[in-house]
């Protein structure tokens, strides 16, 4: 009884926060519709738990509490998944960053000289 | 022929000046990339003569070869060399690896532990780990077996071969990146033997035979990727 009341509270800030992150420009609106769905369907199993067990039945989970379970895992991977995407492009664009910077410096007085065969080295200006 | 070395370095400011000196016997356009050290690396590249770029953070050996590649194409190179910082590539052997790509007869060429030319001190592990890694080469990144050493790090890239290069994987999995990429290509590739010096020195900084396993990770990170 308790573990419902507070889950629910639980739900309700998690639906909360989706629409003000939604209002804000966070989310788009069609994800926070998704969320509030999935935020609600929790809902309506902690409350009762047997529709969850019919949903299981269907596609031939014997309880519905094991099908939770297994959604839960698969939603969590794609989390995940969606994440580690997201830091991997983070990644690369602070390389793509870093490298701009760094290729700024070669500047075009090097270049010229470079190009009249002059040795770089031997110009200290050229040593960025 | 306008010929430049890349050096990325990191944290290598008791090797670096004498590398440099050592590959501008033979290379006189060094370029050094110093990705973000915190000692004097960049300070002493510069001492030693080479051109100096600087990532503000450290990116990798990877993302620092490919910064130093467009660096040396934008000075107008005809042909980029890639070295290691920490002095284990022998200079000597650095116009063997130049010398194909001048002659019209490779555009890419290898630098190879594994032609005949003793490595100095190689310890039996790494040897072993080197090995194991020609065989994960070959069956899961699909490397021709012909290719004796995936991971020596000395290569050399005529201009075109080095524009047409995308490389995308910023540690220490470039090296075969590179081998992948040119090997399924239109390059014409070749290894030639070069010389490793192992000290205790390098192989107390440089790769420990345990980030064999980091950069498999990365590879096969790198393959989901494409």
């Amino acid at each position: 009884m308790l573990i419902q009341i507070i889950l629910s509270l639980v739900f309700a800030l998690a639906v909360y926060l989706t629409w003000k992150r939604a209002r804000q420009h966070a989310v788009r609106p069609f994800e926070a519709v998704l969320w509030t769905v999935l935020w609600l369907a929790a809902a309506i199993v902690v409350w009762r738990p047997e529709t969850a067990s019919v949903v299981a039945h269907l596609v031939g989970v014997g309880r519905g509490a094991d099908l939770v379970v297994y959604l839960s895992i698969v939603l969590l991977l794609v989390l995940v998944f969606q994440l580690y995407a997201a830091h991997e492009r983070m990644e690369k664009n602070i390389t793509e960053l870093v490298r701009r910077e760094a290729l700024r410096k070669l500047d075009d007085s090097c270049k010229s000289q470079v190009a009249s065969e002059k040795t770089v080295a031997s110009d200290p200006t050229c040593n960025l | 022929m306008k010929v430049v070395a890349v050096m990325p370095a990191f944290q290598e400011e008791s090797r670096i000046s004498g590398t440099v000196f050592g590959v501008k016997q033979r290379i006189p356009t060094v370029i050094v990339v110093d990705d973000g050290s915190s000692d004097q690396t960049g300070q002493k590249a510069k001492e030693a003569g080479a051109i100096v770029l600087r990532h503000v953070i450290n990116r990798g050996q990877g993302a620092s070869l490919k910064t130093g590649t467009l660096a040396a194409l934008a000075l107008g190179a005809d042909i980029v060399v890639h070295v290691d910082a920490d002095g284990q590539h022998d200079p000597e052997f650095l116009p063997s690896l130049i010398q194909p790509i001048a002659d019209g007869q490779a555009d890419v060429v290898f630098g190879s532990r594994f032609l005949g030319v003793e490595a100095l001190d190689m310890p039996r592990l790494r040897r072993l780990v080197l090995s194991g890694g020609r065989l994960f080469s070959t069956y899961v990144l699909g490397i021709p077996y012909r290719v004796t050493d995936a991971q020596a790090g000395l290569r050399a890239l005529s201009s075109s071969a080095a524009r047409s290069i995308d490389f995308q994987l910023d540690g220490k999995a470039h090296c075969s990146e590179i081998l992948r990429w040119v090997t399924r290509s239109e390059l014409r590739w070749r290894e030639v033997p070069v010389r490793i010096r192992y000290t205790s020195a390098t192989l107390a900084k440089g790769n420990k035979t345990s980030d064999a396993f980091k950069i498999v990770w990365e590879l096969l990170l790198g393959t989901l990727r494409k």
